[in-house]
């Protein structure tokens, strides 16, 4: 099999890790994509942890206490079994013997007991804040500006939906306990340890600059090369499954040889970060479990001499000893996952980032009525590169206005601005006087709706589909809207009918299907004025034709934009806008711009033939 | 730092070939995975069992420490004392060894497992759904892989835990039968007993787990259809949904961390009983001279010790009893021998290309366009002319097509099916296809208007990347890519599908005209019944409910059938 040529199959999405245990930039591997959504500063999230812990002072208290509670009868088992090791030494018999065993008995009862509710209570309290949580991140959402998200676009807000959440989710429900816990034991088994002799805890933490050290070096390097190796993983995965899902492309185009030398590569790229993440870790993992050992052989030698010099029993040795080894297991746990809260803190801080998203600039107005009026319209994504460069219009209501022109000429644009997803960057574009881009968007929908060819369909019955807001509306008015968009048949030969569940896990819908779907619920919805973004391009164009027929007998007196690239569909309209260039060239009924002659009436005759 | 190259145990990854596997049983294949990593598996199990061997050495060290300080020997004290530090460094040393060759194990299996599917798919090609659903391949992929090379990672530790275990056993019955014996059968039992509730924790965890991805499941959904419900309405009733849910999540959740704290109580509860019988009996045989001091320490470590090997052979089980079920999906998969109805005759020249079934007939140089009625399964009439479906059904050059061996008629005659699949990577690797090379990109672009979707991507030129499979062009952009694709690598026949049906009239009329001339001395057979394409045409064939009834040009057939006209034109 012949080489892999970076260079010819480009995909060269991480740079290779270095060759030996050198660090990679913190944020390696991070998604590229700028993120076009805010993220809270450092001090919002923090204040906003404080704020949790405040509101909920007294759930952590207890929490906290029995935790204290668990550690210190953990700690007891050990010195009991040190003084019974010493009452051995000097002669005692039975009876000591089952005292221990009582005492130890007692204790290990309530660490039991501790310990049990120490987990549920700090479960119930993790899992609430979590779900408000949670629920006010998807409040938030709902209800951010059309605009944001057209600019993030529905990837990023989806990873924070998903991504994000959980990992806040690892964080509230795994890390953050076991970080209070490992602190309290750490605390509590050293004071267990000073009480039994200051001199022990120097021994005991002697190696503890090394771990500390040691570790902070790994977890400097660690994150951000196991974010990479696992997303290398799963792209071996992705490679997979386009080669399984693109068979047929795959094998007209003779592609066959190179999608094994793809999945060849990119096991290849994710290996490479299987192998620094092993060498981190044949550094870290040796001298940190060393170190644990490390400290019984101090405490042996120094306890030894202190003994025989009588200044500690047996029994506290003993203790010491034990408690030392019980030392180890928290420090390493509070290191680990110190770094867990840290990125789940890094996704709470996207989380928080969307309550920083502006709000919609607002300006109260009351359309007079549904005249859409634009003046000197104007729009760039880009500053400097105009989009739309200048449009004027006047649109009755009651009028149905087709726009036509190639791709990439601002139709969609005009559509957005039409629809008051956001207001032109120069210019005015009003619905009855007011500014659409600047009023609530619930008021603004309630004048002008926008159905574009993007076809959501939602997890949920076809009834609650079409529905949307309108829960209250009767099956009668459901089938009448499926009706208007010709979708009756189908629906009606489904088994279960409207109560259909559709969306991802249930029945499929045909693209075609969800258009119609998205019409209905316009036609439910029954605003003043339809902007209508190549909303039946996945229809074949016979069916489009009858659909935008009988939809137009359902909207009677409402003006309908029609963005189309379907010339029928400009043919059947009142007025027809070409827009070229960002500007609309030609503006008339069908007959007038025949009669004119220009761009349209060419295209028309090719496309009619009259040659 | 020197920046040398640590050598890992995997170097030799990824493997150039993957090899031939035994395919007959599931067990035959792990067997035989497991024979193409012998080495690893021999060092590995070496070091695991010396590894975890020192590990149980260390109670009994210590116990020997702790009977010097009683017995006041300061120099016993510091020898054991040292002892235990080398033990504590050998331990690491020998732990680390294993680590890395057991992730070597899983990684080797996994990337191996990984290319032989990719192998699969590759022979399976356009035939694979007819086999088995991409879904099962993706699951597979994702899922039994995975837990497959998790099965082989786990022998080296389990090997060491069995022989440490074994050991720590006859030296705990030496030292004292019955409290040995105590030790010894009350260890697995305890741990077996904590397996117990390990069933109903997983259950309420997957309960736990299906709410948790419903709830997520509906937030994606909001928010993936929030330009829906932003310009229509609908957002309380969402949220509303998604709270509920996610309430249901709050109370699985708090219902599985009982259990699990229940679990965790054990966890404290059956150690500490065990240590509770050690002390017991162990004070007793101390009090009545029978056992040394240092002894009991030993013997206590001894017992807590003895949790962990158990453990590992818990985990064993329960890994290998998934791994074995998974093996048998990827055997499944791997087993399957697609049907050869192909021939071995080399195509060299197509002159004409016959469909007996719809009388359909393609001759070398036209551009033919296909009208088709609705009652026409043109799906079906696409796929046999491209040889993908009914092979028998079409001759070549007047020989029935499964006579050619299948990559003569692939590199010969290429279909551009409706929806083509774009695949992730860049303009660069979109464009890396067997090509005539008498087209260039450009002009391939240039003939499909696909100038603007070029700048519609970010990054410059043949580098911009093409993300998601083009996922986040719109319809019409996906189609002038792809279309430029196929015109690029100029097949001698080429079946486009519906190439046009999401662009505007504007750009189609003149890709028409452009395909056309691109195209020129070369076979091309559109399926479109638009006017514009159709103005394109040398010729066109009507076909009537999967039949062709009339053959000629466009012009001829709007004077001549009323049905055609209906199809075809528009505006009326």
């Amino acid at each position: 099999m012949k080489e892999f040529d970076q260079s010819k199959l480009g995909i060269a999405t991480f740079d290779p890790p270095p060759n030996n245990t050198t660090r990679v930039a913190k944020d390696f591997g991070l998604d590229r994509a700028k993120a076009r959504l805010p993220i809270a500063s450092d001090t919002t999230v923090n204040h906003e942890l404080l704020t949790l812990f405040k509101q909920h002072r007294n759930e952590f208290a207890w929490v906290a206490m029995l935790q204290v509670l668990t550690v210190i009868a953990a700690l007891v088992a050990p010195r009991a079994f040190g003084n019974l090791l010493e009452a051995l030494k000097d002669g005692a018999g039975r009876e000591a013997v089952v005292s221990t065993v009582l005492l130890i008995t007692a204790a290990l009862t309530f660490q039991t007991i501790f310990a049990y509710f120490t987990r549920t209570k700090a479960a119930i309290l993790g899992e609430f804040v979590l779900s408000a949580l949670r629920e006010r991140f998807v409040q938030r959402a709902v209800q951010l500006p059309p605009d944001a998200i057209e600019r993030a676009g529905s990837g990023e807000l989806l990873n924070r939906t998903t991504t994000d959440i959980n990992h806040v989710t690892w964080a509230v429900r795994d890390a953050l306990p076991v970080i209070t816990i490992c602190i309290s034991e750490i605390v509590i088994i050293s004071i267990g340890i000073f009480i039994t002799s200051p001199v022990f805890l120097a021994a005991a933490l002697v190696t503890l600059p090394v771990v500390v050290g040691l570790t902070r070096w790994y977890l400097r390097r660690s994150p951000q090369a196991y974010r990479v190796e696992s997303s290398l993983y799963s792209q071996v995965n992705s490679v997979l499954v386009e080669t399984a899902e693109g068979g047929r492309t795959i094998e007209a185009l003779q592609l066959g040889d190179d999608r094994l030398i793809r999945t060849r590569s990119a096991i290849g790229r994710w290996l490479q970060w299987e192998r620094y993440t092993m060498r981190l870790r044949s550094r870290w993992f040796p001298a940190v479990s060393f170190s644990y050992i490390a400290p019984l052989a101090a405490v042996l030698p120094i306890g030894a001499s202190m003994y025989q010099n009588g200044q500690i029993s047996l029994a506290q040795l003993t203790a010491a000893l034990l408690y030392t080894q019980m030392l180890a297991d928290p420090i390493e746990g509070l290191l680990w996952w110190i770094d867990e809260f840290q990125s789940g803190k890094a996704s709470l801080s996207r989380l928080l980032g969307i309550y920083e998203v502006p709000n919609r600039e607002i300006k109260e107005a009351n359309p007079a009525n549904d005249e859409l009026i634009g003046t000197d319209v104007h729009y760039a994504y880009r500053t400097g590169k105009d989009v739309l460069k200048g449009v004027n219009f006047i649109v009755q209501p009651g009028t149905r206005l087709a726009i036509v022109g190639p791709s990439g000429a601002g139709k969609s644009t005009l559509g957005r601005l039409l629809a008051g997803v956001q207001p032109p960057t120069d210019g005015k574009l009003t619905v009855g006087d007011a500014e659409i881009g600047y009023l609530p968007v619930e008021q603004a929908r309630s004048h002008v709706a926008l159905v574009t060819q993007e076809h959501h369909v939602f997890v949920g019955t076809i009834r609650e589909n079409v529905s949307l807001a309108f829960t209250d509306k009767s099956d009668d008015e459901i089938w009448q809207a499926l009706d208007a968009v010709n979708a009756s048949m189908w629906v009606r030969e489904l088994e279960k009918g409207l109560d259909t569940e559709v969306g991802s896990g249930g029945h499929r819908l045909l693209p075609a299907q969800a258009q119609q779907i998205a019409l209905a619920r316009l036609v439910l919805a029954n605003p003043r004025t339809l902007v209508l973004d190549e909303a039946t391009s996945l229809l074949d164009a016979k069916a489009a034709r009858n659909l935008e027929g009988s939809l137009n007998q359902v909207l009677g007196e409402r003006t309908v934009i029609a963005i189309a690239h379907r010339l029928q569909t400009a043919h059947d309209a009142d007025l027809i806008a070409v827009v070229e260039d960002g500007e609309i060239s030609e503006w008339g009924s069908h007959d007038q711009l025949l009669a004119a002659g220009g761009a349209y009436a060419a295209l028309w005759r090719s496309w009619r033939d009259e040659h | 730092m020197l920046n040398l190259k640590i050598p890992t145990p995997f170097d030799h990854l990824p493997l150039s070939e993957p090899g031939y596997p035994v395919l007959s049983t599931a067990p035959k294949l792990m067997w035989w995975l497991a024979m193409q990593m012998k080495r690893l598996l021999a060092t590995g199990t070496f070091f695991g069992i010396v590894g975890i061997g020192s590990m149980a050495a260390m109670p009994g060290f210590i116990g020997e420490a702790v009977q010097a300080v009683a017995d006041n020997n300061q120099n016993q004290v510091n020898f054991w004392a040292i002892m235990i530090l080398l033990l504590g460094a050998f331990t690491a040393w020998s732990t680390i060894m294993r680590h890395r060759r057991a992730l070597a194990m899983w990684v080797t299996c996994a990337s191996r497992l990984q290319q032989l599917i990719a192998r699969q798919a590759k022979t399976l090609g356009a035939d694979l759904p007819r086999y088995v659903s991409t879904g099962e391949v993706v699951s597979v992929n994702s899922n039994d892989v995975e837990r497959v090379a998790r099965g082989f990672d786990l022998i080296p530790r389990f090997i060491g835990a069995v022989i440490s275990f074994i050991v720590v056993a006859i030296i705990l019955v030496q030292g004292a039968p019955t409290l040995g014996l105590l030790v010894v059968i009350g260890v697995p039992l305890l741990v077996t007993g904590i397996g117990f509730l390990i069933k109903p924790l997983e259950k309420r965890e997957s309960i736990q787990r299906n709410k948790l991805s419903r709830a997520s499941d509906l937030a994606s959904d909001t928010v993936a259809g929030l330009r829906v419900l932003r310009g229509i309405g609908g957002e309380d009733v969402f949220v509303d949904r998604f709270k509920q849910a996610s309430q249901e999540v709050r109370f699985a959740a708090v219902r599985t961390a009982k259990m699990r704290a229940i679990l965790h109580g054990l966890e404290v509860l059956l150690p500490g009983v065990l240590l509770i019988g050690v002390v017991w009996g162990g004070g007793l045989l101390v009090a009545s001279g029978e056992l040394e001091i240092g002894a009991l320490v030993a013997f206590a470590g001894y017992s807590v010790w003895m949790v962990l090997p158990i453990q590992t052979m818990v985990e064993f089980a329960q890994r290998w009893a998934s791994a074995s079920v998974s093996a048998k999906r990827i055997l499944k998969l791997l087993s399957v021998v697609p049907v050869n109805e192909w021939g071995e005759l080399e195509l060299t020249d197509v002159k004409t290309i016959k469909d007996l079934s719809s009388g359909l007939s393609v001759t070398s140089g036209e551009l033919l366009v296909v009208v088709a009625d609705a009652e026409t399964n043109t799906d079906l009439l696409v796929d046999r002319l491209g040889g993908y479906q009914e092979i028998s059904k079409v001759e070549i050059n007047s020989i029935p097509m499964q006579q050619y061996s299948r990559s003569s008629i692939r590199s010969k005659v290429m279909v551009q099916e409706k929806e083509p699949t774009i695949l992730s990577g860049t303009v660069g690797t979109h464009f890396a296809v067997v090509n005539s090379g008498r087209i260039s990109i450009a002009q391939a672009i240039n003939a499909a208007l696909a100038d603007d979707v070029l700048d519609s991507l970010v990054g410059d030129g043949m580098a911009a990347e093409i993300i998601e499979r083009g996922r986040t062009l719109s319809g019409g952009q996906r189609q002038r890519l792809s279309l430029a694709r196929s015109l690029f690598v100029d097949p001698e026949v080429l079946i486009l599908d519906e190439p046009t049906s999401a662009v505007d009239a504007h750009s189609e009329a003149r890709i028409a005209a452009r395909i056309a001339a691109l195209r020129q001395g070369k076979t091309t057979v559109i399926f479109s019944a638009s006017p514009l394409i159709l103005d394109a045409a040398t010729k066109v064939a009507f076909v009537s409910n999967g039949h062709v009834v009339e053959s000629s040009t466009h012009k001829v057939l709007i004077e001549k059938s009323a049905e055609y006209r209906a199809l075809v034109v528009r505006g009326e």
